[in-house]
């Protein structure tokens, strides 16, 4: 008896060891493996607590059709710009390039500023956008007119052009007596500023704000040019016969005159190229805005008199986007936006006085205003980047 | 005598080894399911604390007609895009493809972006997106059409 219950007893102890040392391995390893991974948990939120991104600059350049976002590591952690995501106006987008201190690195360092490129970005106009005003600045200005914009914003004033960063920061003039005689009109484009000068020339500057050459001076072909247009073939001028004639943006010799007066153009006064050539025409006392294919052809009238109001300036978006607009300084007080059919898409002004004298529109729309300056209105489209752990930032341009 | 009391002291001992080994048997079926009760738990608590799912549209302008969803899987796992669940304005949905982008685009690795497109065309105002994955993380989104 005695030995069946020591039997028994042993054999219980036995299981008892055996099974609580497998037990025990079994919580011991789920301890192990819950821990480790609240561990993990809490190393991503650490990490996702000390992540903070936010951007420098977002340029759109028009002639090249691209964007440009920078964006700094603002907190202590480093990331992986091979993880990060871009979404345009809500579109998820695949950079062209990103670099880091102009070279591709896979790794982005706190403090770092990474640069994204995209080719073709899907940018466009929102109307009805509430935060449509981004900033207004009168800083040198004091007879703001005509304005156009690339790698810089450059306001004609008076007998000089101030230049200002795209972000409306005033950077330089461009003060020159002796070829800036009485500057009508000035077109940016790739490295060149194009300046109208006294109602008979075309004078080149760079862009650091250098006079370079006399680029046209024809008044036989183009006699009072009054208007110019840039693309990145021809240079376009409005001329005292009431023609619009094409000159060869890198050598300036005459093309041709590819749109004459009659048909649907009488008496043009300004013009601008994107994907159409668009002419604000003056008719029987009223304006009207034509539409021309780029070599001159299927002219037709795109806005009619009923909409306009002495309109003093036209801007068009790049060719190379796929929704496009067509921005008019109306009654000078106001910029309206048309889509390239002639539909008005919204009416901007913001910030705006009652002397607006120019538009040109790229990602941003900047204004030129006799009383506020440089004025930069918001185009509506959102930018927004997300690094790999989910932290994210947006702004807009 | 001394011979019974022998039988019955040794029929005593095998039954006692026997109800022994029967209580023991028992007994380690019931540690062998806890163990593996305790070890499956532990590899379901541990895939939910490393699961991590965020979705990352812009509120302001999130794509409609068809509605794209964009999903970043940000925790440590690979997940399976196939076995998420989709549940817009309430109702679940199942009428949805799946794009992956990133190095692989067989399973939804960590860091790669998961795009979502419902065919639908929402009318203008507030809307609502959950998406989970298939260990039960997911991720809720407010948007404005």
């Amino acid at each position: 008896m005695g030995f069946s219950v020591s039997a028994t007893m042993a054999i219980f102890l036995a299981a008892f060891l055996i099974l609580f040392s497998l037990l025990y391995s079994s919580v011991n390893d789920a301890f192990d493996r819950v821990s480790s991974s609240f561990d993990e948990k809490y190393n991503d939120l650490s990490d996702r607590a000390s992540t903070s991104i936010s951007f420098v600059d977002v340029t759109y350049t028009r002639d090249f059709n691209s964007l440009k976002v920078r964006v700094e590591n603002t907190g202590g952690t480093v990331l992986r710009t091979d993880e990060t995501e871009l979404l345009v106006h809500g579109v998820l987008t695949t950079p062209s390039t990103m670099t880091i201190g102009g070279s591709a690195s896979d790794i982005w360092f706190p403090t770092e500023v990474l640069t994204i490129s995209i080719a073709s970005p899907g940018i466009q106009f929102s109307s009805g956008l509430e935060a449509r005003m981004h900033k207004s600045t009168n800083s040198r200005l004091s007879s703001a007119s005509n304005i156009t914009v690339s790698d810089a914003a450059y306001v004609l004033d008076g007998q000089s052009i101030d230049v200002f960063t795209l972000e409306g920061t005033f950077d330089f003039t461009i003060t020159d007596p002796t070829h800036l005689i009485h500057p009508q009109d000035i077109k940016a484009y790739g490295d060149y500023l194009y300046v109208l000068d006294n109602g008979t020339h075309v004078d080149r500057y760079s862009s650091a704000g250098a006079w370079i050459d006399e680029f046209i001076n024809d008044s036989t072909d183009t006699p009072s040019p009054s208007s110019i247009a840039v693309d990145g073939t021809y240079v376009y001028l409005v001329d005292g016969n009431n023609h619009i004639d094409r000159y060869d943006e890198s050598t300036g010799a005459f093309v041709d005159q590819i749109i004459p007066n009659g048909g649907t153009m009488s008496s043009p006064r300004d013009v601008f190229v994107g994907a159409y050539i668009f002419v604000t025409d003056f008719l029987s006392g009223s304006y009207h805005i034509d539409r021309y294919a780029l070599n001159g052809g299927g002219g037709t009238q795109v806005i009619g008199p009923n909409l306009l109001a002495a309109p003093t300036d036209i801007s068009a978006s790049a060719a190379g986007l796929d929704t496009r607009c067509l921005f008019v300084v109306n009654n000078s007080r106001e910029v309206l936006v048309f889509d390239e059919s002639g539909a008005l898409l919204d009416s901007i002004s913001d910030g705006l006085g009652d002397s607006v004298r120019g538009v040109d529109a790229t990602g941003k729309i900047f204004v030129s205003d006799g009383v506020n300056g440089l004025v930069i209105e918001n185009f509506g489209t959102s930018v927004k980047v997300v690094v790999e752990n989910g932290v994210s930032s947006v702004t807009m341009l | 005598m001394g011979a019974s009391t022998a039988s019955t002291q040794l029929i005593f001992f095998i039954s006692a080894i026997v109800v022994a080994s029967v209580v023991v048997a028992v007994a380690s079926r019931s540690v062998f399911n806890l163990t593996n009760g305790i070890d499956d738990r532990s590899k379901i608590v541990k895939d939910q604390l490393t699961t991590d799912i965020e979705i990352i549209n812009d509120p302001t302008e999130v794509p409609n007609n068809p509605v794209l969803i964009y999903v970043k899987n940000v925790g440590r796992t690979t997940l399976n895009q196939n076995l998420i669940s989709v549940v817009l304005d309430g109702l679940t949905r199942d009428d949805f493809t799946l794009t992956l982008t990133g190095s692989m685009n067989s399973y939804w690795t960590p860091s790669s972006v998961l795009t979502i497109s419902i065919g639908q065309n929402l009318a203008t105002g507030s809307h609502t997106v959950t998406v989970s994955t298939e260990n039960g993380v997911s991720d809720q989104f407010c948007f404005r059409i």
